[in-house]
């Protein structure tokens, strides 16, 4: 099943990571049966992914994220939520984020 | 994030993969083990040959309440250089450990407690497991591995020493 991230939902950094910033990138490492693989499983992300993993806080919407993006980098907002989508897809897939749901 | 690997040491050879740097390590494996996991990672180096070996996958594991105790292998930060070391307990006295790496001629010295990461709780090579005594599951074959391998380096270089004077012997002509 491939998992969509979508515009308008709030996610949030899963419980099950460590995350840490190292040397100007974003180091993710998921912790799998309480283990946090670095041989198989470890993430890395780079300034623009950086940028997004800080806005991440479980409150925003992906199209807000993006909007601020957009407002930092001068860059369309349509093209930057398309970047921040394809990238929110994965971290959904690796289990890194999850969605938070509303109530 | 390509940088030079752990336990890294001069003249070595190098991964081409993704790989972290001493420093980087040291410290995802203290914020993986704040949250009581272990850390899973690939070694580098010559300094526990053969029950380590350069690019085997080894898991580090916090130490909670256990004291190390000879023959655990422990990884922790040298107290001198910005590295982190994979050795041997050869003996343990209150909160500091004397570490020696099985395939090294010199000893760490005495490792202050403060300085161990965590204890090497598997090891595996080629995608699989090695044996590898577990402190949760003593046993007698386990503390008799234990203590051999600190004394494998020097059984190692008489095999080798007596096995080319066996081949010189046996060449034609001498």
């Amino acid at each position: 099943m491939k998992l969509t991230a979508k515009a308008g939902a709030v996610y949030a950094p899963s419980g099950d990571i460590v995350a840490r910033e190292i040397e100007g990138e974003i180091i993710i490492v998921p912790l799998t049966a309480g283990i946090g693989d670095a041989e198989d499983d470890l993430f890395s992300l780079n300034e623009t992914g950086r940028a997004f993993w800080k806005l991440l806080d479980g409150k925003k919407t992906l199209a807000q994220i993006a909007r601020t993006l957009a407002e930092k980098y001068d860059a369309p907002p349509a093209r930057i939520e398309k970047d921040i989508l394809g990238l929110a897809a994965e971290l959904l897939k690796r289990r890194i984020i999850n969605e938070k749901k509303s109530f | 994030m390509k940088k030079n690997p752990s336990e890294a040491e001069p003249g070595e050879d190098r991964d081409e993969g993704f790989s972290l740097s001493a420093p980087v390590i040291m410290e995802l494996i203290e914020a993986v083990h704040e949250k009581g996991a272990s850390f899973r990672f690939k070694a580098k180096g010559y300094s526990m040959t053969p029950a380590i070996r350069s690019n085997d996958v080894i898991t580090v594991s916090p130490l909670n309440d256990m004291m190390p105790r000879r023959g655990d292998v422990l990884a922790f930060r040298h107290p001198e250089r910005p590295q982190m070391l994979v050795h041997r307990v050869l003996h343990a006295m209150a909160r500091k450990y004397f570490i020696k790496g099985d395939n090294c001629p010199e000893a760490d010295g005495w490792i202050p407690a403060e300085n161990i990461l965590g204890l090497i709780t598997k090891v595996e090579r080629q995608g699989k497991a090695r044996f590898w005594p577990n402190r949760s599951a003593p046993s007698f074959g386990s503390n008799y591995y234990l203590l051999f391998y600190p004394l494998w380096p020097p059984v190692r270089r008489v095999l080798v020493k007596a096995w080319r004077r066996l081949r010189q012997a046996s060449k034609p002509g001498k």
